[in-house]
């Protein structure tokens, strides 16, 4: 059962990044200007440093390749503080359990 | 005011010193902790894979699992595996029973002995002769109660280390999927591992093998009982009574 | 940035650094392997492939704390700011090392066997609810995957394109990957390594991380705190005195909204921006007027102090706020004007009766 899961798992991922290899050259040769007019005339290094993110993000890079027409807003990253206190929270959060995972992982040992 | 760095602009004086500063401290903190770690790695014990192709000369045989019986008194008994994480069975099969001289690599840790067998099919010599030799069993008897951990033999005694532990877990576990014979080494005894079989003193194999598979690598309490074939110290267990430490 | 992509913008400082990584991580896997095998040798050798498997796990898990320390260390200590100018590439090579350590794992552990090795990787252990026996493998495994989505866009065309704002939120999943790893290594490795010193020193590392991130976020908030402003009329927030700000530099305040302002001087010329740089949301109050820009201290982007706008070629665009001066204090309108709107200066010498 596990190995017949896991073989389906590795064939799912492996499809997804056989897809998304395959349309990350179409993307570079062809899409990328379309989508951010920076591309154009930017060189080759560039297209191919980023193959590997259009490969693996090739549902989203997709979906702004189909969108490219309606414009593109990148928009403003937003207000300072509630970012700040989100990093705050996550690790008043995440320290103790940092801390009891590794206690816990010790004493079982 | 204070002195301001920006990426692309040259670095002021202060900040630089700051940086240099930096770059030591950074260094030595990697150089002491890759000190440390390196030199704190666990004794990965004194199994050695051979150096060169030997030859065992010998009775083949494949019950409970592939091995060679060695001519001689007391009776020696060396587990046959294959190249790779795979056991012998289907080789040994066209020559079981008969008197074969075997190349390959012997792996050895203590007393305790296997065979790698060649790859290629004139590594199994077949010697003609049909030679009637029995193992020699002494039936499980003693109700035993073992801490240790179940290991994969070849890795263990020599083809990787160290070969036991958590994490050779998952490569423990495909050596005795792919058909390596279960071995059991218990806590201070490292050179004497004991070969697993079922209550019957068969082979572990299907669900009871799976059941193995879950525990390898780990540490475990095994309630068995001892034996011995030939030269190898055995274990009768029921796989479902294993426990976890 | 908005000239045609390159590769990597590299410059003399981004050339040092880099050179500075590779070094270290050099120094790093050559003292392990070279110390791994003095340790243990003979009929007691390691063999080569694990060495080589621990030289480069425990070199990304170092990696990974120290470009974990970098963050806090620079909010903490302005002289920290180079080592967060090409943090970006420490991230790159800290993936490239736990890539290198996952793959030695992948043919070692997992090859040679009757299943494929991804297969194995999956199936061979699936004691998921066992803490001793979990598979600590996919642990590391799912840490790998996302430091991979983060050196994959850490391009800036991806910044650009995934939105700074969802860039963020991405890369901040490292957290996450930094979780995953400690539990990898105490479910993993710590768990067949008796020796004390790996418990002691995975510990102290959790707690140098935690500890500086908590220490610098607990700052961050008292001084948002301190720095917040009362309105004193319908329209106007009395942010500080107008001698307070040094010339060439800010004083940040935090509005009633949450918002924080950058009241910049330069001259005799008062201008009042977002505090948060629109390229990695960057302290721009930290920064400096530099050639009669704002100067972001994280990346070094650059912002007109009458309009928030990047000078061009570039096209990055900040909220403006009106300010004026009042009997010796600046006051500050708290509705944020659209990106790159420009509002005339206050002057430091101005009276103004409203």
């Amino acid at each position: 059962m596990a190995l017949l899961i896991a073989r389906l798992i590795v064939i799912v991922l492996g499809g997804y990044a056989l897809i998304g290899f395959i349309f990350a050259i179409a993307f570079v040769i062809s899409g990328v200007e379309r989508v951010d007019q920076n591309a154009t005339g930017s060189t080759r290094g560039f297209r191919l440093i980023i193959i590997p993110g259009v490969a693996g993000l090739w549902p989203v890079v997709l979906a702004k390749w189909l969108a490219a027409r309606r414009g593109r807003h990148a928009g403003y990253i937003g207000s300072a503080t509630s970012d700040m206190s989100l990093h705050l929270r996550w690790w008043l959060v995440m320290t103790p359990l940092l801390i009891l995972a590794f206690i816990v992982a010790l004493i079982n040992r | 005011m204070s002195e301001f760095y920006v990426g692309y602009l040259e670095m002021p004086r202060g900040v630089r010193r700051f940086s240099l500063g930096l770059v030591v401290i950074v260094f030595s903190v990697m150089a002491g902790v890759a000190l440390l770690l390196a030199s704190q790695q666990r004794d990965p014990g004194d199994a050695r894979w051979g150096d060169e192709i030997a030859e065992l000369q010998g009775t083949l045989i494949d019950t409970p699992y592939p091995a060679l019986l060695l001519q001689g008194q007391p009776q020696q008994m060396v587990l046959l595996v294959s190249t790779g994480k795979q056991g012998a069975r289907e080789r040994a099969a066209a020559h079981l029973g008969r008197s074969v001289r075997v190349h390959g690599t012997i792996l050895q840790r203590g007393r305790a002995r296997l065979l790698e067998v060649s790859d290629g099919v004139d590594a199994i010599e077949n010697l003609g002769a049909t030679i009637d030799r029995d193992l020699v069993i002494a039936a499980p008897f003693a109700a035993v109660e073992l801490r240790g951990e179940i290991i994969d033999p070849k890795c263990y005694l020599g083809a990787m280390k160290p070969g036991e532990g958590k994490t050779h877990k998952a490569c423990a576990s495909l050596c005795l999927r792919g058909g390596i014979p279960p071995m059991f080494v218990e806590d201070g005894k490292p050179d004497r591992p004991y070969l697993l079989l079922d209550m019957q003193g068969h082979a572990l194999t299907g669900d009871q093998l799976e059941t193995i598979i879950d525990f390898v690598g780990e540490a475990v309490l095994l309630p068995a009982r001892a034996g011995s074939m030939g030269d190898l110290p055995t274990l009768a267990v029921d796989p479902a009574v294993i426990r976890r430490r | 940035m908005s000239v045609a992509y390159r590769t990597v913008q590299w410059n003399a400082h981004k050339r040092v650094y880099d050179l500075v990584i590779i070094a270290g991580i050099g120094l790093y896997l050559a003292l392990f392997m070279v110390v791994g095998s003095l340790v243990w040798r003979g009929d007691h050798a390691i063999s080569l492939m694990i060495l080589l498997i621990r030289a480069f796990g425990t070199c990304s898990v170092v990696m990974l704390h120290l470009v974990l320390c970098i963050g806090p260390l620079a909010r903490l200590e302005p002289r920290m700011a180079p080592l967060l100018y090409n943090r970006r590439h420490f991230g790159v090579a800290t993936f490239l090392v736990g890539l290198g350590h996952a793959s030695l794992v992948l043919l070692w552990y997992h090859g040679f066997g009757v299943i494929s090795p991804p297969v194995s990787l999956l199936a061979s252990n699936v004691q998921y609810r066992s803490i001793s026996a979990f598979p600590f493998e996919m642990l590391g495994a799912i840490a790998l995957l996302i430091l991979f989505l983060m050196a994959a866009t850490s391009h800036d065309f991806w910044l650009a394109n995934l939105s700074p704002r969802v860039w963020k939120r991405l890369h901040r999943c490292v957290y996450l990957a930094y979780a995953l790893l400690v539990a990898h290594v105490a479910l993993g490795a710590l768990q067949s390594e008796r020796a004390l010193i790996y418990p002691t020193i995975l510990g102290a590392g959790v707690v140098l991380v935690s500890g500086l991130h908590l220490a610098a976020g607990l700052r961050e908030n008292r001084r948002n705190r301190q720095r917040r402003v009362e309105a004193v009329s319908e329209r106007w927030i009395n942010a500080c005195n107008a001698t307070d700000i040094e010339d060439g530099a800010a004083v940040t305040v935090t509005l009633p909204t949450g918002e924080r302002v950058a009241v910049y001087r330069n001259g005799t010329n008062l201008s009042a921006i977002s505090d948060r740089c629109a390229h990695q949301g960057g302290p721009l109050g930290e920064g400096r007027i530099v050639g009669g820009c704002v100067t972001c201290p994280w990346h070094g982007y650059q912002y007109r102090p009458e309009d928030g706008q990047s000078p061009p070629p570039y096209t990055e665009k900040l909220p403006t706020y009106r300010a004026t001066v009042n009997a010796g204090r600046v006051m500050i309108d708290p509705l944020a004007l659209p990106p790159g709107t420009r509002v005339e200066p206050a002057r430091i010498d101005e009276v103004n009766d409203e």
